[in-house]
């Protein structure tokens, strides 16, 4: 009897011990993912996220899930992972705004311009309900990077001023304005706009200049500034 | 090669198998469930020997003379495997990306253990561990683990009864 109860103990602490390894609360895992994510951790927000999404059965957590998958590994610069999780996502809601705008950014960055065309088109007659002016005003402007990669200049420069319209101090918006003028063969208006998005990411972040695109944007200015005295 | 060394080269390499499969599986299960200090060590230098034992059915004096060697042999091919399993398990093959972004505390790994054991440790250490206090339990955890694969290697001797 005693041989009974010792292993019967023994049968039953295993199960809890894998049940306690194994179970995931997939809405505990998706705060905590949300929360290393807000701290920075995006390792931790990744694998999180993805131990709700495998949890869980319902679109709307999935979809949450598979979003903060792609914006976590897109901050570790894993572009094409992130692309990935976002085709999951649009495949379980064709219309979610933000994932729309999201994977173009990501297809620009890949240099698949079609695509990221595509998928702003898309997203940004739906952004114009449900996102801020300043967050439609940022996706004009990568719309406008796109068109201006594809040689479509006029519809660039129409986004340009869109953007301008909805967020007149979005550095990313004079800075494409200063590249559609560049690109018109007008430096003086591309460097007036490039110094003013200089000037504006550096009241948003003191530190700007130190960033990989805060970098890019001073070269471009001093790129601009020697194209322009030698135009003189 | 004579007929001798081809079998027990072949014994070592199911061997080294043995060691890289367990090393596979804790790689994953490290990464998606969590570091389970010290339990994790003495299960993986158990199971690595009761796998090898299995096996190693003809081979046992080699087992015995070789102890320290094989023990080795087999702890870093458990390491280098545990490494490509952090890598599989992630979505993009960056085992050692992740292992120095622990390092240097950009991330945490979630470590369990004597810590789940409830009360305020409990609290300090169930976001998960990274830094100077990570790379010592993991070579704490490492020591336990060839210490178990060392004395569980040679095969049982038999008493002589007088």
């Amino acid at each position: 009897m005693i041989n009974l109860v010792r292993i019967t103990t023994f049968i039953v602490a295993i199960a809890m011990t894998l049940f306690s390894m194994f179970h995931i609360d997939a809405n505990q895992e998706l705060a905590l993912a949300h929360r290393a994510y807000s701290k920075g951790d995006m390792d931790q927000a990744m694998r999180m996220a993805r131990r709700a999404n495998r949890a869980s059965s319902e679109t709307n957590k999935k979809t949450e899930a598979f979003y903060l998958q792609a914006q976590a590994a897109s901050k570790l610069n894993w572009t094409k992972e992130a692309k990935a999780y976002l085709d999951q996502l649009l495949l379980l809601d064709q219309e979610h705004t933000q994932a729309l705008l999201f994977r173009g950014e990501l297809e620009y960055q890949l240099g698949e311009h079609q695509k990221a065309l595509r998928d702003f088109d898309a997203g940004l007659p739906l952004a114009s309900e449900s996102m801020s002016s300043k967050t439609q005003a940022y996706f004009l402007t990568k719309r406008g990077l796109t068109l201006l990669a594809l040689n479509q200049i006029e519809k660039a420069q129409s986004d340009a001023l869109m953007a301008l319209e909805l967020a007149t101090n979005l550095p990313e918006a004079h800075d494409l304005m200063s590249k559609v003028s560049e690109v018109k063969g007008d430096i003086k208006k591309a460097l007036d706009e490039c110094e003013q998005a200089y000037q504006l990411s550096l009241e948003k972040d003191k530190r700007s200049f130190m960033t990989p695109e805060g970098r890019k944007l001073s070269d471009r200015l001093l790129n601009l500034k020697v194209k322009y005295l030698r135009s003189q | 090669m004579t007929e001798s060394k081809q079998t027990t080269l072949l014994a070592l390499s199911t061997w080294i198998l043995v060691a890289f499969v367990i090393g596979l599986i804790t790689g994953w299960i490290r990464y998606w469930i969590g570091y389970y200090v010290l339990l994790q060590g003495i299960v993986v230098g158990c199971s690595i020997s009761w796998g090898v034992h299995k096996i190693a059915t003809k081979q046992q004096p080699i087992l015995s003379k070789a102890q320290f060697k094989i023990s080795i042999l087999l702890f870093f091919s458990f390491m280098m495997a545990q490494a490509v399993g952090f890598g599989l398990a992630q979505p993009r093959f960056n085992s050692l990306g992740w292992l120095s972004r622990i390092w240097e505390g950009q991330t945490v790994e979630s470590v369990f253990g004597i810590f789940s054991t409830g009360g305020v440790a409990h609290h300090a250490f169930a976001e998960g561990l990274s830094g100077g206090f990570w790379l010592f339990l993991s070579l704490f955890d490492l020591a336990f683990m060839f210490f178990f694969l060392l004395i569980t290697l040679p095969p049982k001797t038999t008493k002589s009864t007088s």
